[in-house]
């Protein structure tokens, strides 16, 4: 719950920085490490970030699907899990790209960044597309379209 | 549909009619979307009713309140269906109640073939109800005379259709009027005439039931099944803190009253509310009758259907799917299994089949048996049939197993395909349908004299009764209905063959799978797994014979509420659904007899013996 508010407290932040003058320009995203790729995601399309707990694994393997979670009595689907960056803290990110049908995928070094609007708009921004943003290449990811997010996690 | 709401349409129709409003407001759409589900709702009702007062006409005292019932009832729908334009449901209803009408005076002499014609004419209706109006009224047969009746009722019917109202398109809304009338009329009379205060306590009880959706039932149960995972998860809470609790006795007293009585009322409500979502057989048994006389009509083959638990009720849940395997069943007990006439009478049958449906319940499971005095099913005809078609038949040794051939899938021994069976889908499908809702079939049969299914049930599928165990380190649960025994064993006690591990029970070896080559091998831990001697078996009953499996450690059994896997998450073909134990950690069910199943597919795919069945 007090993530939820957290993500709340952000996601106001960042309207309330869109409409004053100084941060007119900017657009809040997430930055995050998916398997030492650097990724981003606009903050407006997470649900709620949590801290890592354990996933109940699916008893066969399949692909970029690795287990769910019990999220205050709902079941959540985990699209992948970060094996490789045991040095940063593991995030939970969850996506509603439908309404009441949720789906998360684990991230490392989860931060909030600014971009400004002439950055964000003079580049691709569909899943996959690569945006610079402080001279370092980050993937975006959309959690608003789960076919294309489930492709871009194979 | 009440007769306020009914006012409100028409005036909507009227208004309409005027173009006083635009036709094309969402709310209004949405208002009659409302009353046309209104109607279909209601119209099921009377049309079940019909089906039950007919079948119990014969035998019923009162002939004449009864015909007087069931005429009310058609009556209803007559007038309803009109205003959403049904015209041939309007005129099948009118005809019926036309001829009904003619019956009146001798209800008392009314003898089979009436009842079976006016079942013909109702199961017409519902065909038109079900299809929207759509489909042909040309197909009715006429009207069967009644031998105290002088004048032919054909005439009768026709006179009095002239004499009372031709409906047509323009007269729709006088009809509609003239029938809101009549409803009044038909409900003061049963209110007042019968003269036995019936009337009066039946209004009286309909004012005392309200129509609820499903949906919210649903909501509600959610809601209890929360508090009854929240209330496993403060129990094992309190049973982590045991140091802290031997300090404080009279804490604990009190804990263990509060949370004794919580249990009890939350078991009360969820059993309360389940009553709400549960529906009896009654509508299946209807419509399995409804096709039973079609068929017996259409291939001249006399076949009684006898019902046995039609009071019994199931979850709705379960009831909307189970419809299609006793379909199937009843379906191949009338095509294969009971014989034609002359081979019937050769072995001193008599000319008319019996198919027996029961339903009883026993403990929190319903059984379900369907039977016939048919031919049975010859093993060594089903073998023969799967030698042809390809399938490897080596292993099996008994009866048993060579009749339990009909469940593969393809599998059929029709040498032709008819429109009701023989295309090889259907046992296979049954058998699916029923390991999903987590029962189970198994068939029992006598070459010569007919065969028996047996479904078993549970009577809920929203909390089952699960055993939780752990293969590779990870925790699973199983519905405990399949399985027959469970035993810790040293894994000396195994033996092996080949690549093939046999468990040696009181001189015989049965066939053991060990799962953890099968399931969660991607999460093992290989830092943490630790080798042990011993493990522990679960043994089930697939396809008759005897399989164990083979697990780390069996933990506990639990009630456990069966939640549905996300719509976005793989889709796994053991696994029944997700459930959240007392530490909030989300578990699977898993299916034992799909688990099998799979593993034994997969190991015959991967010899490649496997040609068709899978």
């Amino acid at each position: 719950m007090k993530q939820l508010e957290e993500v709340f407290k952000k996601q106001q932040e960042s309207r309330e920085l869109e409409k004053s003058g100084d941060g007119q320009q900017d657009t809040a995203f997430i930055k995050f490490y998916l398997n030492d790729s650097p990724c981003i995601t606009p903050i407006q399309s997470v649900k709620e970030i949590l801290e890592y707990r354990s996933i109940t694994p699916y008893p066969l393997d399949s692909n970029c699907h690795r287990g769910i979670i019990n999220l205050r009595g709902n079941i959540i689907p985990i699209y992948n899990d970060d094996f490789t960056r045991e040095d940063y803290k593991k995030r939970i990110i969850i996506f509603e790209p439908i309404a009441n049908l949720l789906f998360g995928i684990v991230g490392s070094n989860v931060k909030r960044v600014f971009i400004s609007e002439e950055t964000y708009n003079s580049q691709n921004c569909h899943n996959g597309d690569v945006i610079t943003f402080e001279n370092t290449p980050f993937k975006y990811f959309s959690g608003q379209d789960q076919m294309t997010a489930e492709e871009r996690l194979k | 549909m009440s007769r306020q709401k009914r006012l409100k349409h028409f005036a909507n129709m009227i208004l309409r009619e005027s173009s006083v409003v635009d036709n094309s407001h969402s709310m209004e759409q949405d208002m009659d979307n409302e009353f046309i589900k209104d109607f279909y709702e209601e119209a099921q009702d009377i049309l079940q009713n019909i089906y039950e007062m007919l079948g119990k006409y014969l035998e019923s005292s009162d002939k004449v309140e009864a015909l007087n019932s069931i005429a009310r009832g058609v009556h209803t729908i007559k007038g309803s269906c009109i205003m959403f334009g049904m015209t041939q449901l309007n005129k099948v209803s009118h005809d019926l109640e036309s001829y009904m009408g003619t019956l009146k005076p001798y209800a008392n002499e009314i003898i089979q073939e009436q009842v079976t014609y006016i079942l013909r004419v109702v199961d017409k209706m519902s065909e038109l109800l079900a299809n929207g109006d759509k489909g042909s009224i040309d197909d009715l047969p006429l009207a069967p005379k009644l031998a105290a009746i002088s004048e032919p009722v054909e005439k009768i019917v026709e006179k009095t259709i002239i004499e009372e109202e031709a409906v047509t398109q323009e007269e729709n809304n006088i009809v509609s009027i003239k029938n809101w009338k009549n409803d009044k009329e038909s409900s003061t009379a049963s209110g007042s005439g019968n003269g036995n205060g019936n009337g009066a306590t039946a209004v009286q009880a309909l004012t005392e039931v309200i129509r609820v959706p499903v949906e919210r039932v649903n909501q509600a149960l959610d809601n209890i099944w929360e508090i009854f995972l929240i209330r496993n998860q403060l129990a094992y809470l309190f049973g982590q803190n045991s140091t802290w609790l031997n300090q404080h006795p009279e804490f604990v007293r009190s804990w263990e009253f509060l949370d004794s009585s919580l249990e009890t009322n939350i078991t009360e409500l969820e059993s309360k509310t389940m009553r709400m979502r549960m529906a009896s057989l009654k509508s299946i048994y209807q419509r399995l009758s409804q096709t039973l006389r079609d068929y017996s009509d259409r291939y001249k083959k006399p076949i009684k259907l006898h019902l046995i638990g039609e009071e019994i009720e199931l979850d709705k849940k379960i009831i909307d799917i189970l419809y299609e395997p006793l379909i199937h069943l009843l379906r191949n007990a009338c095509d294969h299994g009971i014989e034609e006439g002359e081979e019937r009478a050769s072995k001193n049958k008599p000319l008319e089949g019996n198919i027996y449906l029961s339903a009883k319940i026993i403990g929190n499971e319903v059984i379900i048996e369907i039977k016939d005095d048919g031919q049975g099913i010859d093993p060594q005809k089903l073998l023969k049939k799967a030698k042809e078609k390809g399938l490897d038949v080596s292993r099996i040794q008994t009866e048993k197993e060579a009749i339990d051939i009909i469940f593969l899938a393809g599998f059929s021994t029709a040498t032709e395909v008819s429109e009701i069976s023989g295309r090889g889908v259907g046992m296979d499908a049954v058998r699916t349908s029923i390991q999903k809702m987590g029962g189970t079939i198994k068939v029992d049969t006598n070459v010569g004299s007919g065969s028996v299914f047996t479904l078993t049930l549970p009577l809920s599928m929203s909390v089952v009764s699960a055993l939780v165990m752990r293969v590779n380190g990870q925790v699973f649960a199983s519905t405990t209905n399949p399985i027959i025994e469970t035993k810790i064993i040293n894994y000396s006690d195994l033996n092996r063959n080949g690549d093939d591990l046999y468990y040696m029970q009181r001189n015989n070896y049965i066939k053991c799978i060990d799962l953890k080559n099968d399931i969660f091998i991607q999460s093992i831990d290989r830092k943490s797994l630790v080798k042990k001697d011993d493990g522990a078996i679960c043994l089930i009953e697939h396809n008759g014979q005897e399989i164990a499996l083979l697990v780390d450690c069996i933990e506990e059994y639990y009630s456990l509420v069966i939640k549905p896997i996300p719509s976005n998450a793989p889709k796994i073909p053991f696994v029944l659904g997700v459930s959240i134990l007392a530490t909030g950690e989300p578990i699977f069910i898993i299916s034992l007899t799909k688990l099998c199943e799979f593993v034994l597919g997969k190991k015959v795919q991967e010899v490649g013996v496997y040609h068709e069945a899978a």
